[in-house]
């Protein structure tokens, strides 16, 4: 990551206050593009977390950060319910609408009939996940 | 899980769990409805069963909107 504060010709800064990117060249017009950060601030005003992407063509969507956060799903977004047996699983995406460049947030929630149980990392070392194969049922 | 048999334990996931992660939209995308085709894999087992591997194949909408100059 080339980040810095970008100045003018004469020395003092542009954007005191912001994240630029220094990776285009000192001298092209471009030199110091501000750079988007997301800051997540409690109420009392301490800074919980940054969202911070590398590009400078990339955002990182308030439903992303929401989902995250608090679990939170933006209002009118659709999820799926898939299930089989005792298995059941809600899947879907933190908004129904984003423009290029931006990150959204993906769910996927789980759950499981009494006595039933899926496996999951981390696995001990002697196992291995593969593909099973009964070619006499047919699977 | 605790296997009697085998005399080990082995984590796995019960009740209910979560996932979470994030999709990264490339820049530029061309505008409209698309969808993200996904598969979710996974096995069921019981203290005295396993069924057989499943996969459901899934899709989720998502609509890019158009920049305005």
């Amino acid at each position: 990551m080339n980040s810095c504060v970008a100045t003018g010709t004469d020395g003092t800064p542009k954007l005191s206050n912001r994240i630029v990117s220094c990776k285009l060249a000192p001298g092209l017009q471009t030199h110091g593009v501000p750079h988007p950060v997301n800051y997540l601030v409690a109420a009392d005003g301490m800074l919980v977390r940054k969202y911070f992407v590398p590009n400078y063509q990339h955002r990182v969507t308030a439903s992303s950060v929401a989902l995250r956060e608090f679990g939170a799903i933006v209002e009118g977004t659709a999820a799926l319910t898939l299930r089989s047996g005792a298995f059941a699983a809600e899947i879907g995406l933190s908004a129904a609408k984003a423009f290029a460049g931006q990150q959204i947030g993906f769910f996927a929630k789980f759950r499981l009939d009494r006595g039933w149980h899926v496996c999951g990392a981390p696995l001990p070392t002697a196992y291995t996940t593969r593909p099973s194969r009964c070619p006499r049922y047919g699977l | 899980m605790k296997i009697e048999a085998l005399d080990e334990s082995l984590p796995v996931h019960c009740d209910s769990f979560q996932g979470l992660g994030s999709l990264l939209l490339g820049y530029p995308f061309p505008a409209g409805r698309t969808v993200f085709p996904g598969k979710l894999r996974f096995q069921q087992c019981s203290d005295a069963v396993c069924e057989a591997p499943e996969t459901i194949s899934f899709e989720l909408p998502l609509t890019i909107e158009p920049f305005r100059a």
